[in-house]
C-alpha cells in the first residue's frame, strides 16, 4: 500500500529536513525518548531552536519509515514506560551525507554574507 | 539494514493500526507528563503546569493525526471511514441493494463463467506432450460444397493412413483414432455400451485408436504395459481406461490389470489405467485397440473413418511436413483416382480444437458481454436515482470542507462495496452457468473436463468487480457531487439545469439497455425460430422405436454371398424375437453407421469427363430396410424379392434426384456409379436429422447383394415399449446367426437424432437464460428510472390532478414516458442486432440475421415489459393526493 502524502507534514521554524537532521544527530549520543530529545536540541541551541511537539513526533515517525531509527517501549529512570528511540546504521549514513551538504552549504552562505 | 526496518515499520503500521495509535497516544501521554513535570519543577501549580504543557503541545488529536499520516494511515482511516459508511448505505436501503447486487450477480457471474469456459477450452495446455509438434491430417472435399454449411472436415480412410505411415519422412510417429461416426463431424465419439456384472447399461465414450497411441501422445500408463510392445493386429481386444472410469467402474481397484471389461458384448482386457486428465482426444473414457479383422477390412478408399494425427520429427517444420504431405498426395492421387476427390488439411491439433470452439464460444462471449454492459448500465442507473436524493447530504458535506475528490471517494465505495457483494454471489452464478455448460454434451466443447472455477477465475471476477463498481459508482458520484456543488451556491435554477442534464444521462442509459436487450433478445429469437424450423422438418424417417447398432462380420469382403447370406441369417433370427415388428440388416443405417461414399455419378446428359465432385453416399440395402425405418417412397417402388438377386438396380432420394435430374421423375433413367450402371426403381425421402443444419446428401441404395460388404447395420423396429428392452435377446440372435460377428454401437434411433439436435437446445436454452436475464434487469433499471421521474414529478402531479386531470391522463402521461425510451431503445437495438446476430449464423436454420418477424416480436415483447415497468409508477401517480403532492417539498 502506498500512501502518498503531498500535504506539507508541518510548518516548522527549522529548515524542511533539517528536523530529521538534528533527530539523528541526537542519537547519536544513545537511545532517547521523544522529550528528552526536544529538551536536548533546545538545551544545545541555547533555546534558540525550539521543536514544536507538533513536528517532532510526526518527524519521528517520518525516521522511522525511513528506516533511519527504530523505536522500543521501556523503562524510563522514573519507572514509566516510554518510547526510546535508536539510530540505525542506516541513519548514521544519511547523517553523514546531510551533514556534510549541510556544513557545505552553511559555509557557502556565510561567505556570501561575508563579501556582500 | 535500512530496507528491513522500513519495512517492519510500515507492516507493523498497517498490519496494527490500533497498536500504533495507542503508542501515539501513550507518547504523546509521556511527553505531556514530563513537559507539565518540568513546568511543576520551575514553579508552576500543578493545574498551570498542565495546561502549559498541552499548550504547548498544541492540539494532541492533530499532532497524533499527523503521525498516522507520516505512518501512512490516513489513508486507511478514511478507507475505513468510507467503508463504514457504505455499509451503513446498504443496510438503510436493503432492496435498492438487494436488487443492484442482483444485477451485477448476474452480469458478473456470466462473465465469469464464460471466462471459465474460455480458459478451460482454448488457454489449459492439451493432454499430450508438446501440442504444437502435433499435426491433424484431414481431408475435405476438393471442389467446396455449394451449401457452405455442408461439413467441409472428412475424417480419413485406412489405406490413406496406412500409405502415410509407411511413406511420410517428416513425422515420427502417425497416429490413428476411430470415433464410430465420425468425431471430425462433430459428433460424439463412439458410444458403447458397456454391460457390466451390475444390471444397469452405461454409455461410455471410447476411442479405438492404433497401437502407437501412447508413444504418440506421449503419456503413458499409470497402471499397467498400456498397447507398450503390442501391434495393432493384437490390441483389437485390448482396453485402456481412463483415471476417471477406473475410479468410476471399479473403484480403483489394485488388481484391475487383467480384468475383462464388457463393451458392447465383447470381452476386452484391460492393460492400462491411463493418468489423471488424460482424455484425449475428445474427452475419451477407454481406448480400445484399433486393430482386429474388422480393422483390417476396412480397405475401401472410400470409407472415411478416421481421425489421423501425426507427431513432427525433431527438426522437421511444420511447413516441411506440409510440403511432404502434398506432394505425396498429389503422387498417391495419381495412381488412386478416386484421391482427386480430396484435398489435404493439416492444421496444428491445437488450432484444429480451438477452431472448432471458437464459434460457439465467441457467441456466448458476446451474450455475456451484452449482459454484463446490461446489469452496468442499470446499477449505473439506480446510483444516479439514489445520488438525486443524497442531493442534500452531499450538499452539507461538501459546505462542511470535504473536497468534492473526498465525496467522489466515498459515494465510488459504496458502488464498491456492492460490486463485491455482487462478485461473491456472481460466483454462486458463474459455478451453476459453468456448471450447465459442462454438462450440456451437445454444446459442442473439446476439453471440458477442463473447464471449472479455479483461482483465475476468482481473480477475473474481483476485477470485474472492481471494474464495474468503479464504473458504475464513479459517473453518479461526479453527477452527484457537480449537482450539489452548484445547488449550494444558486439554488433553484442551477439544479433544474442539472437534473435536466442527469435525467438526459439516465434516460440514455436506459435506451442503451433496451437497445441491449433486443440484441439478446433478438439472438435468443432466432435461434428458437431454427429449432422449430428443425423440429418441424420431417427427418424422413419414423425414429420412434427404433433400436439401431453395427455388425462387424468376420467374413471377406470379396465374398459378397457369404455375407449376404450372413445377414439373412441375422435378420431372420432378429425377425423371429417376440415384440420385434420389422428386422432389416443393410451396410449401414441413417446417423450412425459407416458411410461410403462413391464420386463420378453419371447421368445420361452428362459427358463422362465432367464427373468430378459428382458423389453419392451408397448403400447396400435389403428389402425391409425402408419399412423399417419408416421412409416413405416418393416414386416408384421399392426393391423386391426379385430386385435383391440383381445387380444392376437402384433407389435414390429425392436429394439425388434433386441435384442429379434437377427434380424430372428419374423413374426408370440409367445412371453410372463408378463405372456400375443401374437403373434407378424408385425414390424415396431423404433422411435428415432434425437437426442438421445441411441439406441431406445425395444418396444411393442398392441391393445387398450389388454392394461390397465390410459391415453391417441393422435396424430393428419394436411393436411397443422401450426398444432397449430388447438389447438381451438382440445380442442372442445376432450370436446364434454368425457366432464370429461383432455387435457394436447398440442403441436407439431416437438418441441419435435428439443427439444430433443437442446444439441448437443446448445454445437456445443458454441464450435464452441470458436473454430472459437481460429482459428482467432492463425491466427493473426502467422501473427504477420511471417511477424515479414520478417521485420527482410529485407536485407537478398533484398540481395536474388539482387542476382537474383525469387519473387517466397522469397514467397515460408517465407511461408514454418509458414508451418513449423503448422506442428509441428497440430502434438502436434493432439496427445493432442485425450485425451482432452474423456470429449465430452458423446455428441458424430457415431463418436468418435480422429476421423482420423475430424483430417484431422482440420489440413488441419489449414494449409490453417497458408498459409493465412503467404501469406501476404510473398508477402511483394517479393516486397522487394533491393536497399531500402539493405540500412536498
Amino acid at each position: 500500500m502506498a500512501a502518498r502524502v503531498t500535504k506539507p507534514e508541518s510548518q516548522s521554524d527549522i529548515l524542511p529536513g533539517t528536523l530529521e537532521m538534528l533527530i539523528l544527530k541526537t542519537l547519536t549520543i544513545g537511545p532517547m525518548h521523544g522529550y528528552s530529545i526536544a529538551q536536548h536540541i533546545a538545551r544545545l541551541s541555547k533555546d534558540v531552536l525550539r521543536v514544536e511537539q507538533g513536528s517532532l513526533y510526526p518527524a519521528l515517525e517520518r525516521v522511522q519509515k525511513k528506516g533511519w531509527a527504530t523505536s522500543r517501549w521501556r523503562a524510563s529512570p522514573t519507572g514509566r514506560q516510554a518510547r526510546y528511540y535508536t539510530i540505525t546504521a542506516a541513519g548514521r549514513k544519511h547523517l553523514g551525507e546531510t551533514s556534510t551538504a549541510y556544513q557545505r552549504a552553511a559555509l557557502a552562505i556565510a561567505r556570501v554574507m561575508r563579501r556582500a | 539494514m535500512s530496507m528491513l526496518d522500513s519495512l517492519r515499520y510500515r507492516v507493523r503500521a498497517l498490519f496494527h493500526p490500533g497498536a500504533h495509535a495507542r503508542d501515539a497516544e501513550r507518547e504523546l501521554r509521556f511527553h505531556l507528563d514530563l513537559e507539565a513535570a518540568q513546568h511543576e519543577h520551575d514553579g508552576d501549580a500543578p493545574e498551570d503546569a498542565e495546561f502549559a504543557a498541552r499548550r504547548r503541545l498544541g492540539n494532541k488529536t492533530v499532532v497524533a493525526e499527523g503521525m498516522r499520516r507520516v505512518a501512512g494511515l490516513a489513508w486507511l482511516d478514511a478507507t475505513r471511514q468510507d467503508l463504514t459508511f457504505a455499509l451503513r448505505g446498504v443496510r438503510r436501503a436493503p432492496g435498492f441493494s438487494l436488487v443492484a447486487i442482483a444485477t451485477l450477480a448476474l452480469g458478473i457471474g456470466s462473465a465469469t463463467a464464460i471466462y471459465s469456459v474460455i480458459d478451460g477450452v482454448l488457454l489449459q495446455p492439451l493432454s499430450i506432450v508438446h501440442p504444437d509438434r502435433v499435426l491433424e491430417l484431414q481431408w475435405t472435399p476438393s471442389t467446396p460444397p455449394t451449401d457452405p454449411l455442408q461439413l467441409t472436415v472428412l475424417p480419413v480412410s485406412v489405406p490413406q493412413y496406412r500409405r502415410w505411415q509407411a511413406q511420410l519422412r517428416g513425422f515420427s510417429i502417425i497416429s490413428a483414432s476411430m470415433p464410430t461416426h465420425g468425431e471430425s463431424l462433430g459428433r460424439a465419439p463412439s458410444r458403447a455400451l458397456l454391460s457390466s456384472l451390475d444390471t444397469h447399461i452405461r454409455q461410455l465414450r471410447v476411442s479405438k485408436v492404433s497401437a502407437n497411441f501412447f508413444a504418440f501422445a506421449g503419456v503413458g500408463p499409470q497402471r499397467g504395459p498400456g498397447f507398450a510392445g503390442v501391434n495393432d493386429a493384437d490390441a483389437g481386444r485390448l482396453a485402456v481406461l481412463s483415471d476417471e472410469q477406473w475410479q468410476r467402474l471399479y473403484h480403483r481397484d489394485a488388481h484391475i490389470i487383467g480384468r475383462t471389461i464388457q463393451l458392447d458384448g465383447t470381452g476386452y482386457e484391460i492393460v492400462g489405467v491411463m493418468p489423471h486428465g488424460f482424455s484425449f482426444p475428445n474427452e475419451t473414457q477407454v481406448w480400445t485397440g484399433l486393430g482386429g479383422p474388422d480393422f483390417d477390412r476396412l480397405v475401401n478408399e472410400r470409407t472415411l473413418v478416421l481421425t489421423v494425427f501425426g507427431r513432427l520429427r525433431d527438426g522437421v517444420s511444420p511447413e516441411a511436413a506440409r510440403a511432404e504431405l502434398r506432394t505425396n498426395f498429389a503422387a498417391a492421387s495419381a495412381i488412386e483416382p478416386v484421391l482427386r476427390d480430396y484435398k489435404i488439411l493439416s492444421p496444428n491439433v491445437r488450432k484444429a480444437l480451438v477452431e472448432r470452439a471458437s464459434l460457439p464460444l465467441m457467441a456466448m462471449a458476446i451474450c455475456v458481454g451484452f449482459l454484463l454492459l446490461i446489469a452496468a448500465a442499470n446499477v449505473t442507473n439506480m446510483l444516479l436515482v439514489r445520488g438525486m436524493s443524497r442531493r442534500h447530504e452531499v450538499a452539507v458535506r461538501l459546505a462542511l470542507g470535504a473536497g468534492r475528490a473526498r465525496v467522489i471517494r466515498q459515494l465510488t465505495t459504496e458502488s464498491l462495496v456492492l460490486a463485491g457483494a455482487g462478485a461473491v454471489a456472481g460466483l454462486g452464478v458463474a459455478w451453476m452457468v459453468t456448471r450447465f455448460v459442462v454438462d450440456q454434451h451437445a454444446i459442442d466443447l473439446p476439453r471440458r473436463g477442463l473447464i471449472g472455477l479455479d483461482a483465475s477465475a476468482v481473480i477475473v471476477c474481483i476485477l470485474l468487480a472492481v471494474v464495474i463498481g468503479g464504473l458504475c459508482g464513479a459517473l453518479p458520484a461526479a453527477s452527484v457531487s457537480r449537482d450539489a456543488v452548484e445547488s449550494a451556491l444558486r439554488r433553484e435554477t442551477a439544479r433544474h439545469s442539472a437534473s435536466v442534464q442527469r435525467r438526459r444521462l439516465r434516460d440514455a442509459l436506459v435506451a442503451c439497455e433496451v437497445a441491449m436487450s433486443v440484441v439478446l433478445l433478438a439472438g435468443a429469437g432466432l435461434l428458437l425460430k431454427s429449432v422449430r424450423g428443425l423440429m418441424e422438418l420431417r427427418p424422413g424417417l419414423t425414429a420412434e422405436g427404433l433400436l439401431t447398432g453395427s455388425i462387424g462380420t468376420s467374413l471377406p469382403e470379396s465374398d459378397t454371398i457369404a455375407n449376404r447370406a450372413m445377414a439373412d441369417a441375422i435378420a431372420a433370427r432378429l425377425r423371429a424375437i417376440p415384440g420385434v415388428a420389422v428386422a432389416s440388416v443393410s451396410t449401414t443405417y441413417p446417423f450412425g453407421g459407416a458411410i461410403t461414399f462413391a464420386s463420378g455419378v453419371q447421368t445420361p446428359d452428362v459427358p463422362v469427363t465432367d464427373t468430378v465432385g459428382r458423389y453419392t453416399a451408397i448403400a447396400g440395402i435389403d428389402r425391409d430396410y425402408f419399412r423399417a425405418l419408416g421412409v416413405r417412397i416418393l416414386r416408384g417402388r421399392g426393391f423386391t424379392t426379385a430386385d435383391l438377386g440383381r445387380t444392376d438396380v437402384a433407389i435414390v432420394n429425392e436429394a439425388f434426384a434433386q441435384k442429379y435430374f434437377h427434380d424430372r421423375d428419374p423413374i426408370g433413367q440409367r445412371v453410372r456409379i463408378e463405372h456400375v450402371s443401374f437403373e434407378i426403381v424408385g425414390e424415396v425421402e431423404s433422411t435428415r436429422t432434425s437437426g442438421s443444419r445441411s441439406a441431406a446428401d445425395p444418396a444411393t441404395f442398392v441391393p445387398l447383394g450389388a454392394s461390397r460388404i465390410f459391415q453391417l447395420g441393422m435396424v430393428v423396429r419394436v411393436k411397443r415399449g422401450d426398444p432397449l428392452r430388447l438389447i438381451p435377446s438382440v445380442q442372442r440372435a445376432v450370436h446364434d446367426a454368425a457366432p464370429a460377428a461383432n455387435l457394436f454401437d447398440l442403441g436407439t434411433l431416437s438418441t441419435l437424432l435428439a443427439y444430433e439436435a443437442a446444439p441448437q437446445h443446448a445454445y437456445l436454452f443458454l441464450l435464452g437464460g441470458f436473454a430472459i436475464a437481460a429482459l428482467i434487469v432492463t425491466a427493473v433499471g426502467m422501473y427504477g428510472v420511471i417511477s424515479y421521474a414520478v417521485s420527482q414529478r410529485t407536485r407537478e402531479i398533484g398540481i395536474r390532478i388539482a387542476l382537474g386531470a383525469t387519473p387517466n391522463t397522469v397514467r397515460r402521461r408517465v407511461a408514454r414516458e418509458g414508451l418513449g425510451l423503448t422506442v428509441a431503445g428497440v430502434a438502436a437495438g434493432g439496427a445493432l442486432s442485425i450485425v451482432a446476430t452474423r456470429v449465430l449464423r452458423s446455428m441458424l436454420f430457415g431463418v436468418a440475421p435480422g429476421d423482420p418477424t423475430v424483430l417484431a416480436v422482440v420489440a413488441i415483447l419489449l414494449a409490453a415489459v417497458a408498459l409493465l415497468a412503467s404501469w406501476i409508477p404510473a398508477r402511483r401517480a394517479a393516486a397522487v393526493d394533491p393536497l399531500i403532492a402539493i405540500r412536498t417539498e
